[in-house]
């Protein structure tokens, strides 16, 4: 069994087939749940009861039965995912033989491939090398093949891009719908935030993945590494064991530091370790999404 | 063991101050591996800057711990460096042979006390190599007699008279001694000196018994000089050390022998030499005998018409060097106006003539050649002057008959071989790009110095013309056999130690054991670190 490991994952090269993988683990044993209410999809007949809108008697049982039966039908809930996905050169990062770009890319696809079984539109923005590569949203499953194929093709490189363009072609697509955004969080000064804040105004939720890797957390390099910045490409000797306390600190008021902002701004953070298994993130997904109905 | 052997030569306060555990190395000049230390430290500072290089997705995060991060790498790893270099300085110090000597207390001031029985200080006791060294080495030492007056070995000249039985004597000296002092006894072998009781001795006592027997003779150097061997052999003969040169052909099993004053050297199959010395023969052990070759030294003369006589002269000790073998000499005539083309290969050029000598010798001297020239002459009638040689000529001069005749006071600058009775110098050495220039404040002519007609010359000659340090007092190394080598350590009562005094034991094997520490700890460091990098 493959299962979600995403260090086993990356030896498949078929994105779609990790997607499905993942998503078909998850899922096992589990049932939908479904609203019902107002729709076109028949799901049940139950008794009026007063103040029940009159246009939905079956007036042909009521003939047949001589009572008040009311039919009812599954809700429309279907949404639009947006996915905005950090490209920059940051997420060259490797840990354990997987970069977090591939781990954000097993994520997305995985997001997308959930998107399509629920009936959701999904679209694709790629931030990378001071531009933002666009696939719009759509249920057609030939846009989403495209979809797996960008993100397949995909190189991560450069720096973040203006805030404006990440967020502008979400406003363009108008409806209010689901934004994922993954991301590292490691930015020149406050861009990423930004354009959270950007998409938040647009009145969509937003899903925030920060990934993180595991020795970024504990800077456990060994004893003295020269560390090298993978967008800025500058050096730094670091005594990794000195370095260590401060480092930490620092990074904790990072964490700090996000989640206030997202919380201010009803983001929903999660900050995920690259070691941690696909299925486990996408469950993050699911609740927030049943959370928008 | 050199340095612990000359420790007793010098009569007197002797301070052991080799530290704590007294130790000393028989190899010193291995030390000088210890500058392979610098290449780990190298290495560690090498690698304490930077290390491997590894992507981070930023580096904001350790914007403040620059600082401290440059510094504290080299701190953590020093102990590993240290057992590393300690680990290497082991070895090294394992290399060169480390010993230290027992039964002394260290960082005490202790005295040396050397008591020599007048029996041995015959022509053949002091043949006795321990005698012969401290002897050359003109120590002070006290007669093993009552009183136990200080002599100075080399100024005996006829053995004293016996004084009685040894060990009562010892006994007897030992009791005017505190126990802060190292005691070496050199008494004859024979029992007869022992006889009576031998009552417990106070304190420890180095024991050096002298054969009496004729001493053999010993080899002092071979030189190898085209088809013969030069032979110098040391004999002792009466209480002075002679030494005997001579010529052996290399070809042939029977090697004919020149007679040399009375000796006769011959070459029987079986590595041994056989020397004739007082109606019997004597053996000489060739197993250690190194051939040194040497080529002729080329040697030219320029001189003066008026200075033909002079010429003569030092043509003649040159050949009388040349047949007494060690040195072989070439002679050539060189005109004085010899151009450089022309001149012939020379190593030497002697000049004889008031004027000053022609351009192309100051080339030849900075080419490596030597220059043996008179000071010029000046108006001023020579005077006669005492001659006095100064280092390694010493003696030489000394065994010279007469004053000579000298000319004005030569410059001071070089080295000063000879001077007269004021100080003066009158014979100088200057060094001159490869080569010297020998500068000789009077003339090579008997009205000037009765040496030109003596055997004082080809000596002198000799001396000047050997490439190595003229012989002086005694430049044999004293080998550790000589002090080891025959001593009998008697209990000392006092102390009631079963250790051999001064004798050496060697660290060798603990430090063996140490090293095999030192390693496992650097791997258990070294293991730590890696693991803590992975």
């Amino acid at each position: 069994m493959l299962g979600t490991d995403p260090r086993l994952l990356a030896s498949i090269r078929d994105l779609r087939l990790v997607a499905g993988r993942v998503v078909d683990g998850m899922l096992v044993g589990a049932h939908a749940s479904r609203r019902v209410g107002a729709g076109i999809e028949f799901s049940q007949y139950r008794s009026y009861q007063p103040g029940d809108d009159l246009r939905r008697i079956d007036w042909k049982l009521y003939g047949r039965s001589d009572r008040y039966f009311v039919r009812e039908s599954e809700a429309e809930t279907s949404i639009t995912i947006h996915l905005v996905l950090d490209a920059t050169a940051s997420m060259r990062l490797e840990y354990d033989g997987l970069s977090k770009f591939d781990y954000a890319r097993f994520l997305a696809a995985g997001c997308t491939l959930l998107a399509q079984r629920q009936g959701d539109a999904a679209g694709l923005v790629l931030a990378h090398d001071g531009m933002a590569e666009v696939q719009p949203a759509s249920r057609d499953r030939s846009r989403l093949s495209r979809l797996f194929h960008l993100l397949e093709q995909a190189k991560p490189g450069g720096r973040w891009p203006d805030p404006a363009l990440v967020s502008q072609p979400l406003a363009a697509q108008g409806q209010r719908g689901l934004v994922i955004l993954i991301t590292d969080f490691h930015e020149d000064g406050i861009e990423v935030r930004e354009t959270i804040r950007a998409i938040a105004a647009m009145r969509h939720d937003v899903l925030v993945f920060h990934l993180i890797a595991p020795d970024e957390l504990t800077l456990d390099f060994g004893e003295v590494v020269t560390l090298e910045d993978l967008e800025t490409g500058a050096q730094r000797e670091v005594d990794c064991g000195g370095a260590r306390a401060g480092y930490q600190a620092s990074l904790a008021e990072h964490f700090r530091r996000l989640e206030s902002d997202c919380a201010s701004r009803l983001v929903d953070y999660q900050r995920i370790s690259t070691a941690t298994p696909l299925d486990r993130a996408l469950r993050r997904l699911l609740v927030a999404r049943q959370r928008l109905g | 063991m050199r340095s612990a052997a000359f420790s007793w030569l010098g009569s007197g306060s002797v301070r052991h101050d080799q530290g704590s555990l007294g130790m000393r190395f028989a190899q010193p000049w291995s030390l000088w591996l210890l500058a392979a230390l610098a290449v780990p430290l190298v290495i560690h500072l090498r690698k304490s800057r930077g290390g491997r290089v590894i992507r981070v997705g930023s580096l904001r995060h350790l914007a403040g711990q620059d600082a401290m991060s440059r510094w504290v790498p080299r701190l953590r790893e020093w102990p590993l460096l240290l057992v590393r270099l300690a680990l290497l300085a082991l070895f090294v110090a394992i290399l060169a042979d480390p010993y230290r000597e027992a039964g002394r207390s260290s960082g005490t001031e202790r005295r040396a006390a050397i008591f020599v029985a007048p029996e041995v200080l015959d022509s053949a006791g002091l043949a006795d190599p321990l005698l012969d060294s401290l002897r050359t080495a003109g120590s002070t030492v006290r007669l093993l007699a009552p009183g136990f007056v200080e002599v100075r070995l080399d100024s005996v000249s006829a053995a004293p008279a016996s004084a009685g039985p040894v060990w009562s004597l010892v006994r007897e000296a030992l009791d005017s001694l505190d126990g802060a002092t190292d005691v070496l006894v050199i008494a004859p072998a024979e029992a007869e000196h022992y006889r009576g009781s031998r009552p417990v001795l106070p304190m420890p006592v180095r024991w050096h018994l002298v054969s009496r027997s004729p001493a053999d003779p010993w080899l002092v150097r071979a030189v190898g000089i085209g088809d013969s061997v030069h032979v110098i052999v040391a004999v002792m003969d009466g209480l002075r050390l002679r030494e005997v040169t001579m010529a052996v052909r290399r070809a042939g099993g029977t090697i004919p022998l020149t007679d040399n004053e009375g000796y006769f050297l011959s070459a029987p199959p079986g590595g041994w030499l056989r020397l004739l010395v007082s109606g019997s023969f004597r053996p000489v052990p060739i197993d250690s005998l190194r051939v040194t070759e040497r080529a002729p030294v080329r040697v030219g003369i320029a001189h003066a018409a008026d200075r033909a006589i002079d010429a003569r002269y030092v043509s003649a000790a040159l050949r009388a060097v040349a047949a007494a073998g060690g040195v072989p000499v070439e002679l050539s005539a060189v005109p004085l106006t010899q151009a450089p083309d022309g001149a012939p290969a020379l190593d030497w050029l002697i000049w004889l003539s008031s004027a000053e000598p022609s351009e192309w010798s100051r080339s030849f001297v900075e080419g490596g050649g030597t220059l043996l020239v008179e000071s010029r002459l000046l108006d001023a009638p020579p005077r006669p002057s005492e001659v006095v040689g100064e280092g390694a000529l010493a003696p030489l001069v000394a065994a010279m008959p007469g004053k000579v005749h000298r000319r004005e006071p030569l410059p001071g600058a070089g080295a000063v071989l000879l001077s007269d009775g004021a100080g003066a110098p009158l014979l100088t050495s200057q060094a001159a790009g490869k080569g010297r220039r020998l500068l000789f404040g009077s003339r090579f002519h008997p009205a000037w110095s009765p040496w030109a007609v003596g055997p004082a010359l080809p000596a002198l000659l000799r001396a000047l013309l050997e490439a190595a340090p003229v012989r002086g007092i005694d430049p044999r190394p004293l080998a550790s056999g000589q002090i080891v080598t025959g001593s009998i350590v008697t209990r000392s009562a006092a102390e009631g130690s079963s250790r051999a005094a001064g004798s050496p034991l060697s660290l060798t094997v603990p430090g063996i054991i140490l090293l095999l520490a030192l390693w496992t700890v650097e791997r258990l460091l070294a293991f730590r670190r890696a693991r803590s990098a992975a």
